[in-house]
């Protein structure tokens, strides 16, 4: 009777595992102008089912969200009026960056440095070094004409290193964004980079009509997944937090690509999800295995037996631009 | 201003004109600003007031719901209960059911500076407090931030010392005031250096004016005052050389489909009746903000809007909109130039996908009896839509592009559409002769070239020798075919629809008084030297009526009498009335003996 006792014992001291929360940003007006009324838009918090809560403004413009990993209440938002931040969990919201930083598209905030963040915008990098106070715009060694930047994201393992998905290839730089090296899909649009956070030295990356790429050695190179999918369109690549060998990918008229074993062999998920456009995929931190995916103005879902039967977790008429949990250190 | 509103009241007199020659005594003296823009009490300030006021005097009775109607009625301190009504209704509205983005913005910023010490002080209260509540979207074209950046700096000059908690976006007065400063003086200084990259629109014309009258009328820093000032009579006189009857003739950056065959009802012709009456009366919100702001351009452009005597040239150079993909360049140049004479008007620019959407890259209009009713333009152009050009200026994905443009432009991704910017037109100028060349390339989204008659032509004819003649009345077309085509008929046009990748048209205009008869025209087009391929690059020679030789081949140099067009050293603007280099920060207006000078480097008006 002692051993039940004493497990039990156990099992209370040890503390349970925070549940970390998913945000979204999304745009839910199909026929919305400038100037027209605007259905609810934004960032907003999953409650469980198909329940989501609003925070903050009402806008049609928040491309990407970054969360500090080590305190979530600190929020950077990439929005068509520029970066805007929370530093209380979304009471209180600024826009930090002035007329010169517009149509930000993405952002992203260093682990190891909390205060460094990046935002990549249509006219280029800008970065911040004392959480969004001052920018400093960081285009030096784009290439002419492709300064058009659709995702930026940090190396969580290495101070000042980050990547950036620019019209015209994968860019890195070493010194926080003040210089920056072509690294590989030269003149290929890069639409999405991922770092896996259950092995750090693999990423994934999405493309415009050049598929989905693989690097194993953290980022210094980087192989075009081979097959059907190479010459697609993916606007969203995810890795699982609990399994890094499990990457998935997803875009224009793509359905689901997924693989299981670190990018070798891919299956397509697409049967039964409503539409085959898809703009943001993303795995589940608390939830092992499960999969969401958002289709493009078709709802959002959900998969925990890879894509047999899908859950629907409303957003019907939206379009998310990026998801993200928090906690992802 | 305050000269403006006693002459509202005040019918000319003696005593009227006793306080005027006070007023410009005390204007005058070293101490006092001086405004180049307030009125003068002439003769052509008095038909500007008589105008204006009808203009307000409209909207204030007008018993519709909006801010500018009780910016009206606050303005001339009538009928204030309706306007505290109207602001309390549209307070309510916002509150619970907000939208509007800058086309809120402006309208709000002028109906509280209006209502400012009328509007009780808990009405006021409420219109502040929409500032925090409300974001805002700042939208991604250029009058878009005129109007939104305008807007802030005014309503933080307003309330000047509130903190971010007061303000939606977090910022508080002064950085909201700085920021809304540093970009209105960088939209200038880009404009008087590069020219507009949405250039003469005659919808959004009056986007910008809005916006420059507000800063004009409420701006309490001298120099903001005296540049918006200054830039509303760049834009005036930009304006002034380009049209005819309150008709934006030429090229546009963009201009909306109920409007490109009806010239005379866009916004701009309202600005035209305001000013030089040379027009039939015109009413909208915007100038009706311009009206109450008292503002007076200098009679001089009246008169390069409404002499048209003589028959000129006039260039300007602009640029495109910010290019964020598929471009090495962010901005560039666009070549323009106009021919203006007393019975027509032929204007165009270099061709390409200078503007998304809505681009018009020649015409050419007449003078009509009543300018009102339309149909009386010709050009040409390739029905082109695609993810690649809206994604060369707008951020979002190419794929995703076309459908959300369709949202709100129905007709881009027409094949009938009437307005087009598309990469495989190209056209150069040469006062009343135009060569347009098209090179299509094989499986763009429409294969083929329209060309717009109207029914209101007298005679549209298809001649033996390949010309197709108009009569318009005033003046007359030949057109050149270079491929073939089909007649079809629209409601109130022809379409001349030929479905051929290589493509192009020679036009030549000319005033019907400059010829005998119609028939003798066509004699004297039959007789010009004229050879055009369309084997390879689609290509033209053409000897004028004026005796020029037109040289011009797709992706070729452009030449006249054999000399290439010199856009290297195209002007800002260059012609008989309105010069300016590029990058010069000047404006220099000319009217026989009188000449003007705007130096916005410091600002000043000479």
């Amino acid at each position: 009777m002692k051993t039940p006792f004493i497990l039990l014992l156990v099992i209370l001291a040890i503390p349970a595992k925070a549940q970390e929360t998913l945000y979204n940003a999304y745009w839910n007006s199909k026929g919305y102008v400038v100037g027209a009324k605007l259905n609810q838009s934004g960032l907003h918090r999953w409650e469980g089912d198909t329940t989501w809560t609003h925070l903050g403004w009402n806008t049609p413009r928040i491309s990407g969200i970054t969360i500090d990993p080590n305190d979530a209440k600190r929020i950077f938002l990439a929005g068509g009026n520029g970066v805007i931040r929370t530093l209380d969990a979304g009471q209180t919201w600024k826009v930090v960056t002035d007329w010169r930083v517009t149509e930000v598209q993405d952002v992203d905030m260093h682990a190891l440095s909390p205060n460094q963040v990046w935002c990549a915008s249509a006219y280029g990098i800008w970065g911040t070094t004392d959480a969004g106070e001052t920018w400093t715009e960081m285009n030096n060694g784009f290439a002419p004409g492709m300064m058009y930047t659709q995702t930026v994201e940090a190396d969580r393992t290495t101070k000042d290193r980050v990547f950036a998905g620019t019209w015209g290839g994968l860019y890195a730089s070493t010194n926080g964004g003040m210089q920056w090296s072509l690294v590989a899909a030269e003149g290929a649009p890069v639409l999405d980079i991922q770092q896996s956070t259950a092995l750090n030295n693999r990423w994934a990356m999405g493309t415009e009509k050049q598929g989905i790429w693989i690097s194993n050695d953290n980022g210094k190179s980087w192989l075009q997944v081979p097959g059907p999918s190479s010459k697609q369109t993916f606007y969203a690549v995810a890795i699982d937090p609990h399994n890094a060998d499990q990457i998935a990918a997803a875009g224009w008229d793509t359905g689901v690509w997924i693989t299981n074993d670190g990018g070798k062999r891919w299956t397509n998920l697409t049967a039964g999800l409503p539409k085959r456009n898809i703009y943001e995929v993303i795995f589940d931190v608390n939830v092992p295995g499960r999969l969401w995916v958002a289709t493009i103005e078709g709802g959002l879902f959900h998969t925990i037996d890879q894509g047999k039967t899908w859950e629907q977790a409303g957003l019907g008429t939206s379009t998310i631009f990026d998801m993200q949990f928090t906690g992802r250190k | 201003m305050k000269t403006y509103m006693i002459t509202n009241t005040m019918k000319p007199s003696l005593l009227y004109t006793l306080l005027l020659a006070t007023f410009s005594l005390w204007a005058c003296s070293p101490s006092a600003p001086l405004d180049p823009y307030a009125g003068d009490g002439s003769a052509y300030d008095q038909e500007v007031t008589t105008r204006a006021d009808s203009l307000i005097r409209f909207y204030a009775e007008n018993p519709g719901l909006g801010q500018l109607q009780a910016a009206a009625r606050y303005h001339l301190n009538v009928d204030l209960e309706r306007a505290n009504e109207i602001m309390d209704s549209l307070a309510m509205r916002q509150e619970t059911d907000p939208s509007g983005d800058m086309f809120w913005m402006y309208p709000q910023t002028v109906a509280m500076f209006e209502g400012r010490g009328k509007m009780p002080e808990a009405l006021m209260a409420r219109q502040r407090n929409l500032w925090k509540i409300y974001p805002p979207y700042r939208g991604d074209t250029e009058n878009h931030w005129a109007m939104f950046y305008a807007s802030m700096y005014l309503m933080t000059q307003m309330y000047p010392n509130d903190p971010g908690s007061e303000w939606y976006n977090g910022r508080s007065s002064q950085e909201n005031f700085e920021e809304a400063r540093d970009y209105l003086l960088h939209w200038m200084d880009l404009t008087v250096t590069r020219g507009q990259g949405e250039f003469d629109s005659p919808g959004y014309y009056s986007f910008y004016m809005a916006p420059l009258s507000m800063l004009y009328g409420y701006a309490e820093d001298p120099e903001m005052k005296l540049r918006a000032g200054m830039m509303m009579e760049y834009l005036l006189a930009d304006f002034a050389a380009e049209q005819l009857d309150g008709m934006y003739l030429g090229a546009h950056s963009r201009v909306y489909p109920h409007t490109v065959h009806n010239q005379w009802s866009d916004n701009s012709t309202a600005f035209a009746w305001l000013f030089w009456g040379n027009t039939p009366s015109l009413f909208r919100g915007e100038s009706l903000i311009t009206a109450m702001t008292g503002y007076r351009p200098p009679q001089m452009l009246k008169s390069i809007a409404t002499d048209r005597s003589e028959s000129y040239v006039h260039l300007e150079r602009k640029r495109t909109r910010h290019r964020i993909r598929y471009s090495d360049e962010k901005n560039l140049p666009v070549y323009k130039t106009m021919y203006m004479t007393p019975d027509y008007g032929i204007g165009s620019m270099q061709g390409g996908l200078l503007q998304p959407i809505q681009q018009q890259t020649w015409d050419f209009t007449w003078r009509i009896p009543d300018v009102r009713e339309g149909f009386n333009m010709i050009y040409s152009l390739h029905p082109y839509s695609s993810g690649f050009e809206l994604a060369m200026y707008f951020p979002e994905e190419p794929k995703l592009l076309t459908d959300a443009v369709v949202k709100s432009k129905g007709t881009y991704d027409s094949a009938d559409k009437w307005t087009s910017a598309s990469p495989f037109e190209q056209v150069m100028q040469h006062k009343d002769a135009l060569i347009a060349l098209y090179d299509i390339e094989a499986g763009s989204r429409f294969e083929h070239v329209s060309g717009f008659f109207p029914k209101s032509l007298l005679v549209r004819e298809v001649d033996a020798s390949g010309w197709i003649f108009a009569n318009a009345g005033p003046a007359f077309l030949a057109w050149y075919p270079m491929a073939p085509y089909e007649w079809q008929e629209e409601e109130k046009n022809w379409r001349l629809h030929s479905p051929h990748l290589k493509n192009g048209a020679v036009v030549q205009v000319a005033r019907a008084s400059d010829h005998a008869s119609f028939e003798a025209f066509k004699d004297a087009i039959r007789a010009l030297s004229i050879t055009t391929s369309v084997e390879g690059k689609p290509s033209a020679q053409f000897t004028t009526l004026a005796g020029d030789v037109l040289g011009f081949s797709y992706d070729g140099t452009a030449t006249v009498n054999g000399k290439p067009v010199d856009y290297a050293s195209w002007p800002l603007y260059g012609g008989p009335f309105v010069n300016a280099a590029v990058d010069s920060r000047e404006l220099i207006l000319t009217y026989k003996d009188q000449r003007r000078r705007l130096d916005f480097s410091k600002p000043a008006v000479e």
